[in-house]
């Protein structure tokens, strides 16, 4: 039964997806073409990906960011051990010989370069490739670095897994604050307020900010989940 | 060149569906996620090919390595 309906699914997406793949028709050119043409004016940013979801598609990247919210908040209710972060120290010899000299050494050396491309691409997303959540993810495997080359009982830092989380409630009001600037200045919610202004004032502004909220929101929720799981002791 | 690259995908998830070792499946697709960035920073898309070798080499490939650990490694 379950292999006849794979079968049957797997014709029925052929059918529907083979004559996009097989034509010669040419797509419709309208909205790269207006894009093309109005993007760097109405956002500012050249890179226009970021024009895209940050100005025109803004609402859908609130919404993702807050799907990353419910799934850290899931991942935090399920892994036990969250607020109490000087638990027990674990005896290195329970835990297994994996950190050796080498991996302490690699990973410190290797973290602050991780960690400084992770702020490029934040704050660069407008110009360059990359944008909020890329670089969010890169500053939080550089966190993730440091935090794999040290013991357990070293691994406290003033960076502790609180204030990673207040950072990252922070950020969450930051964006939410950035959402309702243009309704302060007479624009519709979310659109870009500096538009509102004149061209006083650069309208990449708006952008760079909600790179960097969304930068440190997506960073500092993905660092907490790491840190977690590496905490996370045995059952048995 | 294009052709080769997904023929490497194609290998790759197989591989990785079919293989008893959960470990080495891991591997695969984490190669996989790589050659994918590959794929799309020849096809222009360089903001997808920095989240795919973000999201889809490292991250993933670390949390499945960490289940790994706390599980058993192979499939019965």
């Amino acid at each position: 039964m379950t292999k006849l309906m794979g079968i049957v699914s797997l014709l029925l997406l052929s059918a529907v997806l083979g004559p996009i793949i097989i034509t010669e028709h040419p797509w419709s050119q309208n909205a790269r073409d207006f894009l093309l043409h109005n993007g760097y004016r109405d956002t500012g940013a050249s890179n226009l990906v970021s024009a895209i979801y940050l100005g025109y598609r803004a609402y859908d990247t609130i919404g993702e960011t807050i799907v990353l919210l419910a799934a850290v908040t899931g991942a935090v209710f399920l892994i036990k051990g969250f607020g109490s972060s000087h638990q027990a120290p674990v005896p290195s010899y329970k835990r297994g010989a994996i950190r050796t000299n080498i991996i302490s050494m690699t990973t410190g050396k290797l973290a602050p370069v991780v960690m400084l491309f992770g702020w490029y691409v934040m704050f660069f997303g407008h110009q360059s490739p990359g944008g909020g959540f890329q670089g969010g993810v890169v500053l939080a495997s550089g966190m993730l670095f440091i935090a794999l080359g040290r013991e357990h009982h070293k691994r406290d830092s003033q960076l502790t897994k609180k204030r990673l989380h207040r950072i990252e409630v922070l950020s969450l009001w930051l964006i939410l604050l950035l959402v309702c600037i243009p309704l302060t200045l007479g624009a519709a919610i979310l659109e870009n307020p500096l538009t509102k202004i004149g061209d006083s004032i650069p309208r990449v502004i708006y952008i760079i900010g909600f790179n960097m909220a969304i930068g440190l929101k997506v960073g500092s929720g993905l660092s907490i989940l790491g840190l977690l799981m590496m905490d996370m002791q045995h059952d048995d | 060149m294009i052709t080769i690259l997904l023929l490497l995908i194609v290998i790759g998830s197989t591989y990785a569906l079919f293989s008893r070792d959960l470990l080495h499946s891991t591997i695969a697709l984490s190669m996989t996620s790589v050659v994918s960035a590959l794929i799309f920073y020849l096809l222009h898309a360089p903001d997808v090919a920095i989240t795919e070798a973000a999201v889809g080499a490292g991250l993933s490939t670390v949390i499945f390595i960490w289940i790994i650990k706390h599980t058993k490694r192979s499939d019965p």
